[in-house]
């Protein structure tokens, strides 16, 4: 690769030479404000060099497309918004928490390059570098005991899955000789029978796949996992990391439309179906905020997988513009959580929202709205995301599929409301509320999530605009 | 040959098996190091000496290595030679042994009867693998690096101890 190609993966560039400057600064001792900055800072700047349009470039490894573009400006900006609530939750720790900006940037590295992955090799890379970081982010605070839990029960099954998806690989590549998406694609087309080989290297693939996205059969981690890391952790498990193995799907299946293909369509449709009221139905009997929140993801994903099977009526932008709005309304859920974490403990019970309306009304309000978001209520984002599943799925005729995933909205709507009711219940009991050691801090993350509910609404009233970019990118 | 190959896929199989049954730590590595062996002879027969060559190295040789570190660190007197001892009887390296000693065969056999003509895949220099690593995929090579960078940082957190001060005063009252 010449040097001059170099720069067509600054993106790449810059977020991997942001965590190797703040490693440089930890051994000069810099405070935790200051390594923050900094991250936030590198955060910012792969933002704004996003931003600038480029041309695409394509090498064997990597393209840089409207598409990669789009998945990393929202894995930089999920980013953002997890080091800006960071802060406050881990400078009350007991732990040194400056390691954590290195292992966050280095994670998001690795969602990034799977981005604008389209070849095996990269695919898995960036995997790997995304599940190394995390293994030792969901065991941060290394102290406690559901810390240590999450974080061996990720290796293990991060581990395994990736001994599947490595065979995969290996038998799609046994059969078809390339690693390349749509080159695999062209040849796989060209057969009159798809060979046994391909299908079981394709299901084998789709374990890999559907461990990192956490969809049924293989979501048993979830919610431990989500219970057992830090708050701002389980943010970027929700939303970063699953989403650098969406894009992977949707390039790989979507793009070339490899899902249109019978057994392929098959095993998608099972998964998606599956997930969706699994997902929904596992949510109902939670207390645990975080558990309930890992089912609904479990769920959402099958929304996003029912998306992408309705691939001929403009799927793949109904599944983009579902993951934007997805991201937005949880990464707005775990920063209202984690502003209220304690020293001690995560906010994660149903208990610690109980009365939150009457004590801290903004807080609360952003809370409503985002939950609303996540069930698909009128007027918020999320509202349109589903919608336009829906209306992708019923224009492709997918009955089956469209009726569960009404059935699946409709359960649930019972936990989401359940949070909320508990959001406007009577206070408990004026006990002392814990004064906040972070004012300034405090009042920089109410902004923010206040700013993401505006967004939210917006988005919800007017969503011509961001369809109409999603258009102009995906056409 | 096909043969050669189900001998030593047979002999991968069996070690694994062992190294996941064993009780003791030691004796599970050595059939570890035979499992590598078995599988280098594999890749070997199929015309990538040079991927034979670095299972060797890379795995077998690594667990060398940790043995050698046990010992070291282990190596206090008497009583921990004679423990060696009891973790290294006859039973205990016999099976292991016997494979690695089919292994042998086997390779011994395959060198002299080169060039081997069952052989239907081209084979792979270590010039060639170097050109493609750093000439095409010279990208994939340094996001390993980032790979390693960030389990080596992972790893390091994870590990610390926290390092308690104490005043030595004090320290000899709290005896």
């Amino acid at each position: 690769m010449p040097a001059i190609d170099l720069i067509k993966l600054m993106p790449l560039i810059i977020t991997s030479s942001g965590a190797l400057i703040i490693m440089l600064m930890l051994a000069v001792r810099s405070g935790h404000k200051t390594v923050e900055i900094a991250c936030l800072l590198v955060y910012s700047i792969g933002l704004a060099y996003l931003s600038k349009p480029t041309f695409v470039f394509e090498d064997n490894l990597f393209v840089v497309d409207g598409f990669g573009k789009l998945f990393m400006g929202l894995i930089l900006f999920s980013g953002l918004i997890i080091t800006f609530i960071s802060y406050a939750y881990f400078n009350e720790k007991e732990e040194n928490p400056k390691v954590y900006y290195v292992l966050l940037l280095l994670a998001t590295l690795g969602a990034q390059t799977l981005c604008i992955s389209h070849h095996f090799i990269s695919l898995f890379l960036g995997l790997e570098i995304l599940s190394m970081a995390l293994y030792a982010l969901i065991a941060y605070l290394r102290t406690r005991n559901y810390a240590i839990e999450a974080g061996m029960k990720y290796l293990i099954m991060a581990a395994f899955s990736s001994a599947f998806l490595l065979f995969g690989m290996a038998l799609i590549y046994s059969e078809t000789g390339t690693m390349d998406f749509a080159a695999i694609a062209n040849i796989i087309k060209l057969q009159s029978k798809i060979s046994p080989y391909l299908i079981m290297g394709f299901g084998l693939l789709m374990v890999g796949a559907g461990f990192k996205l956490s969809i049924v059969p293989f979501h048993l981690w979830a919610a431990d996992v989500y219970q057992g890391a830090p708050m701002p952790v389980t943010a970027f498990i929700a939303t970063i990391s699953k989403g650098g193995m969406l894009i992977i799907l949707f390039r790989l299946l979507g793009l070339t439309r490899l899902i249109s293909l019978t057994p392929i369509f098959t095993l998608m449709l099972i998964i998606a179906l599956a997930s969706m009221l699994v997902g929904n139905l596992l949510a109902v009997r939670q207390r645990n905020l975080k558990r309930i929140l890992a089912y609904s993801s479990i769920a959402n994903m099958g929304y996003l997988m029912a998306a992408l099977l309705s691939i001929d009526e403009d799927g793949l932008q109904t599944a983009t513009l579902y993951t934007m709005i997805y991201f937005v309304a949880l990464l707005t859920a775990f920063g209202v959580l984690s502003m209220l974490s304690t020293k001690e403990r995560d906010a994660d019970d149903l208990n610690d929202l109980k009365g939150m309306f009457w004590q801290k009304p903004l807080m609360a309000s952003i809370m409503t709205v985002s939950m609303l978001s996540l069930a698909g209520i009128p007027l918020t984002a999320g509202f349109i995301g589903k919608f336009y599943i829906l209306k992708s799925g019923i224009d492709t005729g997918q009955w089956l599929l469209m009726f569960t995933l009404i059935l699946a909205s409709i359960i649930g709507l019972f936990y989401y409301l359940k949070i909320i009711v508990a959001l406007f219940t009577e206070a408990p009991s004026s006990a002392a509320v814990p004064e906040k050691g972070h004012p300034v801090y405090y009042f920089i993350n109410l902004v923010v999530m206040f700013l993401l509910t505006i967004s939210l609404v917006v988005l919800g009233v007017y969503p011509q605009q961001l369809i109409s970019i999603l258009h102009t990118i995906l056409s | 040959m096909n043969v050669f190959f189900y001998i030593a896929a047979a002999v991968a199989i069996i070690s694994t098996l062992m190294v996941i049954t064993r009780k003791h730590p030691v004796h599970a590595l050595l059939y570890l190091i035979v499992s590598f062996m078995a599988v280098a002879i594999i890749f070997f027969q199929l015309g990538a000496p040079f991927v034979a060559a670095l299972e060797i190295v890379l795995y077998a040789g690594a667990i060398v290595v940790l043995f050698i570190f046990v010992v070291m660190m282990l190596n206090l007197g008497r009583e921990t030679s004679l423990q060696e001892k009891t973790w290294l009887n006859l039973a205990t390296w016999l099976l292991p042994g016997v494979l690695g000693a089919i292994l042998l065969i086997e390779l011994i056999y395959l060198i002299s009867t080169q060039p081997n003509e069952t052989l239907t895949i081209a084979e792979i220099e270590p010039k060639a693998v170097a050109l493609s690593l750093f000439g095409p995929y010279v990208i994939g090579v340094e996001l390993s690096a980032m790979l390693l960078m960030a389990g080596v940082i992972g790893a390091a957190h994870i590990g610390r101890r926290t390092i308690k001060h104490y005043h030595r005063f004090l320290q000899e009252e709290t005896k």
